[in-house]
């Protein structure tokens, strides 16, 4: 503390080491006045709004994805009208959400829809959990779709309904596809979190934009920003591929 | 003959010295050209017109200096937080955006002339009764990097301040209620309360602020030549000329 | 037991099947054969609705399979399927392939379900692969499987689709085998092959398809020893 008052009139006085000058950098960015409180506090809203926006994401995703491969595979003569009713509502969701940028969904989101909400990191975690739902129901989708047909008319062809070759056939195996595809929307997710501080949300990149505006020195806050980053996505990266090797282990094929 | 060219000579560095009386004593990052950052929302000081030219007291201020001193104005709009960083970064010989002068950012820039003196006002909706005795109360919006920010989390904490990219977002945010005030410089606030319909200016107790180019630090020949131009303008009234001008809309 | 009335498929302009009718007696081992895109195996997959008619009926045990409010799962039940590409359930073992259908069903409790299974797969020879994946098996294995798989729903017909064909032809004895067995046991079967030896020693009556639709049917004497169409004869004489 006396060592950086001492260095920091140095710094001020342009008589600092480089050395010194960054031990400064370094201090002000993290150690005085308790900073790197704020970007704990960043680093929670930023965990928070993600894992808020993943469960959101995820329910949509699987909801639009059983509604949009159910509909695509009723029998010919027997089409529900219901089922092609929500078929065509979330066809239109997924165009129009993965159709517009993130930071325009935001904006409308959070300065008209929600323009009345002060719960700036609840906006920002439902925006980002409706645009993730959309990506989310296409990895699904995808993963159904890439089980061989076969295996449908197998448990079909058993007398087996449709919802349970679907439970106990075809989603294990779309699992295995899926779940790579998945692991890479959640770090997108994660990383797009901080696109919030643009509607208020105090978030990571808030915290260090904040300390930055205070110090003048963008170097650490920055930097500490990125590394923080890094971190929680190759946490997440390795927890997902505990959870996939897992998954195979149980299954020998 | 001889003689014919030392006079053509004496001619070319006769206007040349004319017409740029300092470019010999000062340099900039392109050679010509006065690099500005800024932080175009933040009338009447700077703002944006329909076609995306920068206007305002402060780019009507940097015209006649530039002018004077041969260069060529260039803008470089951005957030304001990174607006303060680009002198220091060698991305632009000054920031020209209503910068407040602070002792701690003497330490980023070189001052120029002040040649303004604002207050601290707090924008709210008519029909609030906001003062600086039930501010710690409020939602207090504010643009990231401003004195009004600093201010409102030092006095009141962060849970009760809410920083936007720019004021135009912060009093968008102010006309939907998701804050309940904007504390910023008074002269933008009245900009912004002439234009949106229904909002207030309320003064504060804050001392007065002086406004300054920031020109990027060691650059000593440049900010005396500014101030050298600056100093004249003010002196002749032409300064609160152009101050009351964007004032008055 | 299952009356075919005037059926047709259409997959877009092209035209699978055109207007056929046919009647599949209880414990005949009915054998279809005729040249690839004839429409032989849309004939078979029409029988259980895999796929749906273009028009036309079929009629199992005097129900009608292509009403709409035919309860298809319930009438897919007592039709057992075999597929050329196996088609077993990659992600169970061969145990939960087998009780999966009974159990999921209510046909039967999973005891139950788990005993007759292992009984089945006795006598195809497999019982020590009840807790295998479906990986860790030869083809010929898989197919055994697969036919016990159908064999485990107890049910009144048999359709095989092209059973041999994605076999190496050292394992297409052991699957051939097995259906001779289920035929003896009087098991109604309808069966899309190109083993004509099969056709000749197993079937009791033989269709021959052709640009969708019977050209000739008859005892496999008469469709081999005898054959009368001329289309016939010209595909009797490239693959025998």
């Amino acid at each position: 503390m006396e060592q950086y008052a001492a260095w920091q009139a140095l710094v001020k006085a342009g008589e600092a080491t480089s050395w010194q000058k960054y031990y400064v950098y370094f201090y002000q960015a993290f150690v005085d006045k308790d900073r790197w409180m704020q970007y704990l506090n960043g680093v929670l809203t930023t965990l928070y709004v993600t894992a808020l926006a993943l469960l959101i994401g995820v329910i949509l995703g699987v909801i639009v994805a059983v509604v949009r491969t159910a509909h695509d595979q009723q029998r010919p003569g027997k089409r529900s009208p219901v089922l092609g009713f929500f078929n065509a509502i979330l066809k239109v969701y997924v165009t129009v959400i993965r159709g517009t940028p993130m930071m325009v969904q935001l904006m409308i989101m959070g300065f008209v829809i929600f323009a009345s909400s002060r719960d700036f990191a609840l906006v920002g975690a439902l925006t980002l959990g409706i645009n993730s739902g959309a990506y989310t129901s296409e990895i699904i989708r995808g993963g159904l779709m890439s089980v061989d047909a076969g295996q449908m008319e197998a448990g079909r062809s058993l007398g087996l309904n449709y919802t349970d070759t679907m439970r106990f056939i075809i989603v294990p195996q779309a699992i295995k596809a899926i779940l790579p595809s998945l692991g890479n929307e959640f770090i997108v997710l994660l990383k797009d979190t901080s696109l919030i501080s643009v509607i208020g949300g105090k978030e990571l990149i808030y915290a260090a934009r904040a300390i930055v505006s205070r110090t003048y020195e963008a170097l650490f806050p920055y930097l500490g920003t990125a590394l923080i980053y890094l971190v929680l996505v190759m946490l997440f990266t390795w927890l997902l591929g505990i959870f996939e090797r897992r998954l195979r282990a149980s299954d020998l094929r | 003959m001889m003689k014919k060219i030392v006079a053509i000579l004496c001619a070319m560095m006769l206007t040349l010295t004319a017409v740029s009386a300092f470019a010999a004593d000062f340099t900039t990052i392109e050679a010509g050209k006065l690099t500005m950052s800024t932080s175009p929302d933040f009338p009447p000081f700077e703002n944006t017109d329909d076609d995306g030219n920068i206007i305002g007291i402060e780019p009507d201020l940097i015209a006649l200096i530039c002018e004077k001193l041969g260069l060529e104005p260039n803008w470089l709009a951005m957030d304001f937080d990174s607006a303060l960083l680009a002198p220091q970064t060698g991305k632009a010989d000054a920031v020209v955006s209503g910068v407040t002068v602070r002792e701690d950012r003497k330490t980023q820039f070189d001052f120029t002339t002040s040649y303004v003196s604002i207050h601290q006002a707090i924008v709210c909706k008519e029909d609030k009764d906001i003062t600086m005795d039930n501010l710690g109360e409020q939602t207090i919006g504010v643009q990231n990097g401003t004195t009004g920010q600093i201010y409102a989390v030092d006095d009141f904490g962060e849970d009760n301040v809410v920083a936007y990219n720019t004021y135009s977002v912060a009093f968008l945010a102010l006309t939907n209620d998701q804050v309940d005030c904007i504390v910023v410089d008074d002269l933008v606030g009245k900009a912004y309360a002439a234009t949106i319909p229904g909002l207030k200016v309320v003064e504060t107790t804050y001392e007065a602020e002086e406004f300054a180019f920031g020109v990027s630090k060691g650059n000593t020949a440049l900010v005396e030549a500014i101030n050298e131009v600056l100093e004249g303008l003010i002196a002749d009234g032409t300064v609160e000329e152009i101050i009351l001008k964007h004032s008055m809309n | 037991m299952i009356y075919v009335n005037n059926l047709c498929k259409r997959f877009g302009k092209l035209q699978v099947l055109d207007n056929i009718s046919e009647h599949i007696q209880k414990g005949e081992c009915l054998v279809l054969i005729g040249p690839s895109g004839s429409g032989k195996s849309t004939f078979l997959r029409c029988l259980n609705l895999l796929e749906e008619p273009t028009s036309g009926e079929i009629l199992f045990d005097n129900v009608k399979l292509t009403d709409p409010n035919t309860d298809i799962n319930k009438m897919r039940q007592r039709m057992g399927m075999v597929f050329q590409h196996f088609n077993l359930f990659p992600n169970m073992t061969i145990l939960k392939n087998l009780t999966l259908a009974p159990i999921r069903t209510g046909l039967r409790s999973r005891e139950e379900a788990e005993k007759k299974a292992l009984e089945l797969l006795r006598r195809v020879g497999l019982e020590d692969k009840a807790n295998a994946y479906p990986a860790q098996l030869s083809g010929g294995q898989k197919q055994r499987v697969a036919i016990v798989r159908a064999l485990c729903m107890e049910p009144e017909v048999m359709l095989f689709d092209e059973p041999t064909s994605a076999l190496d032809p050292e394992m297409v004895g052991e699957v051939l085998d097995v259906m001779k067995t289920l035929a003896r046991d009087g098991m109604t079967m309808v069966v899309v092959t190109h083993e004509m030896g099969f056709a000749r020693e197993v079937g009791t009556r033989v269709l021959f398809l052709d640009e969708g639709r019977i050209q000739a049917s008859g005892t496999p004497d008469e469709i081999f020893n005898h054959p009368q169409n001329e289309r016939l004869k010209s595909f009797l004489a490239k693959v025998l």
